[in-house]
């Protein structure tokens, strides 16, 4: 006969063996140094800016950065190991770097390819709410909606301030290509979010 | 006398009967006293005439009002009424003038930066001459202005405007625009020698900080934003950051375009060391789109045509039933102001900017501007000032 | 630059002045009433504006 103590024991490896599958994802890790890069030029990539120097990271910060960027920092032996691509187009923006949308997306796919290729982690971010989406579009102008479909479906990891994604654009991207999301709410959230993702 | 003679005559009276009282109109809203009742954190009042004498007796020659700080810090200077058509762009600095105390570092704010624009309102737009914010003791009347120079101070315009030293061609118009003209020459017109005036006033005030105020129509892109030098991206951002995290409104960011020349946020950065920041609120009385033109729609900013505009996706900023208020508007550019000491001081701690005395955004919409405003007939008369 | 200025709006309220002249002249000559009311409306922004008021 098989005792209480007999079937609380099982119970519990029996669970500890099922555990991971309850267990939440962790999150990804990333690694430094970090590429800080725009896809439409419009002004986010300063916020990333701002907390990987508050955070005290190697970062290298480059709007216009390209797949030779990337190829220089490898020959030079200190490769990038992580590269975030801040989406959302200001086309104040795309016009003082004098280049079209259509120029920020050869850019961003063959920088996207190159860093495919050497394996460094891709994250597409959006953290300029829906002010960088359609709600601060000009009619018919639809770049803000074209740098997130070049990006963000073939990124790693998505960060996204959450009320940008008000629609579930990211979300059903995050769930369709099955590439995580970290949502964040407030502005100064996105410190907590680079740290967490960073720290070993 | 014939008939022909006497019909002529009479419609002359007639004549007369719509001159006379449409020019003694225009000339006391030219002539209006605004009192400024000094707060007593204002050490001094110089004159803009002090930094370029080429300007002094003129309509331009407007007060500078300082503030030292009880200690040392950085100088952080707030430019009002570039465009005296944007109410709220004199309002904010005007509550500073009479409540600010600095408690670190130096303030210098400027209620007229266009003061012959204050004189004259958009010829063919219906303005009011003026509006009036409520106070304790009745109310307080400003004039209405336009956006460019008043043409009995300019005129006429050139058939182009070429702008010094940029040789960019812009609008005819905008040679009257004191946002067109930065940094100015000391012979040009009177709004170039203006801001070229301004430009002496920053380089030899040694400023750190310079922040002109606006307000914006809803159909125009650069809305609820801080436009900024690339010296300020930076400090822009986080102030934006912080903004829209605590105070719950949203403020974006925008960095002024290397290649459009005129505007303050390019020539004051590129020709001084100060950063230079422009902050802009939603204004409905400034949409092309919008009903009457009334102070009513002015100070509460309520316009069911703008709204249609927005139900058809023409705007840039949201608008309701609410509309966008007087309140809303100056408690937006004073947190701005408030927030941008703040995020400047954290970064600079030897060079401190501390203010106090003046509400933020949630404040300024509880209790109303005209809260901060004092009676000038109560106040010392060696303290007000008048614009 | 500042002579010039000077120069072209000293010509300016001189040519309006002159205008102001010529519409008068003519408000006194017409013969008709409708030329005559057109006359004196469109005097009065020219008026306003040698007046210094508008």
């Amino acid at each position: 006969m098989v005792n209480k103590t007999t079937i609380l024991l099982t119970t519990f490896f029996l669970l500890a063996l099922l555990q991971p599958l309850f267990s939440q994802e962790k999150q990804k890790k990333a690694e430094l140094p970090v590429l800080i890069t725009s896809c439409g030029q419009s002004p986010g990539p300063i916020k990333m800016k701002i907390f990987m120097k508050r955070l005290k990271f190697d970062y290298e910060y480059n709007l216009q950065a390209t797949a030779e960027d990337l190829i220089a920092k490898k020959k030079a032996g200190k490769p990038f190991k992580s590269l975030i691509i801040v989406t959302g187009a200001s086309l104040k923006g795309m016009g003082a770097a004098g280049i079209s949308i259509d120029d920020e997306l050869k850019r961003i796919k063959k920088l996207m390819a190159e860093a495919k290729k050497e394996g460094i982690m891709i994250i597409g971010s959006h953290i300029e709410g829906m002010a960088r989406r359609s709600q601060g579009a000009a009619a018919g102008d639809n770049s803000d909606e074209l740098s997130i479909d070049v990006v963000c479906p073939q990124s790693d990891l998505l960060i996204v301030r959450k009320d940008g994604d008000e629609d579930g654009r990211f979300t059903t991207i995050s769930k369709v290509k099955k590439i995580p999301v970290i949502l964040f709410e407030k502005n100064m959230e996105l410190g907590n979010v680079l740290k967490k993702l960073y720290q070993k | 006398m014939n008939i022909s003679a006497i019909r002529k005559i009479i419609f002359s009276a007639i004549g007369l009967i719509l001159f006379i009282p449409a020019g003694i109109s225009f000339y006391q809203s030219r002539h209006l006293k605004e009192p400024v009742v000094l707060s007593p954190g204002v050490s001094t009042v110089k004159r803009l005439s002090d930094y370029f004498p080429a300007i002094k007796g003129s309509t331009d020659d407007c007060h500078i009002y300082f503030f030292e700080g009880k200690e040392k810090g950085a100088t952080l200077m707030i430019l009002g009424g570039t465009h005296p058509e944007e109410p709220a762009g004199r309002l904010a600095p005007w509550l500073f003038a009479e409540n600010a105390v600095m408690e670190k570092g130096r303030l210098i704010v400027v209620l007229s930066a266009n003061r012959s624009a204050s004189t004259v309102t958009r010829i063919g737009g219906g303005y009011p001459p003026d509006f009036t914010i409520p106070t304790a003791w009745g109310g307080q009347k400003f004039r209405m202005g336009d956006r460019w120079s008043n043409p009995l101070d300019q005129w006429p315009d050139p058939e182009v405007y070429i702008h010094y030293p940029s040789n960019q061609n812009l609008a005819y118009v905008d040679i009257r625009n004191l946002n067109r003209t930065w940094p100015g020459r000391p012979n040009g017109t009177l709004t170039e020698k203006t801001t070229y005036a301004f430009m002496e006033l920053i380089r030899k005030e040694n400023v750190d900080i310079f922040i002109d105020l606006h307000e914006a129509e809803l159909q125009y892109p650069v809305i609820s934003t801080i436009v900024t030098h690339e010296k300020g991206q930076e400090l822009a951002t986080m102030v934006s950051m912080m903004l829209t995290d605590m105070e719950g409104f949203n403020i974006g960011t925008e960095f002024s375009p290397k290649n459009l020349h005129g505007l303050s946020h390019r020539e004051v950065g590129d020709y001084s060391n100060a950063i230079s920041l422009l902050f802009e609120a939603p204004e409905p009385f400034l949409d092309a789109t919008r009903g009457k033109t009334t102070r009513e729609q002015l100070l509460t900013g309520k316009d069911a045509f703008v709204m249609k505009a927005g139900e058809h996706g023409l705007l840039f900023e949201k608008i309701d039933e609410n509309g966008w208020p007087i309140d809303v508007r100056v408690g937006r550019h004073t947190s701005t102001i408030l927030q941008t000491m703040e995020s400047w001081t954290e970064d600079h701690p030897k060079k401190p900017l501390v203010c106090r005395n003046i509400p933020r955004y949630a404040e300024v919409i509880e209790k109303g501007i005209g809260t901060y405003l004092h009676d000038p007939k109560k106040a010392n008369s060696k303290r007000v000032v008048f614009e | 630059m500042d002579f010039l200025t000077t120069i072209v709006t000293i010509l300016y309220y001189l040519f309006i002045a002159y205008i102001v002249f010529i519409l008068v002249l003519n408000l006194i000559k017409s013969k008709t009433w409708e030329k005559e009311i057109l006359y004196i409306i469109v005097l009065i922004p020219f008026l306003l504006r040698l007046f210094r008021l508008k």
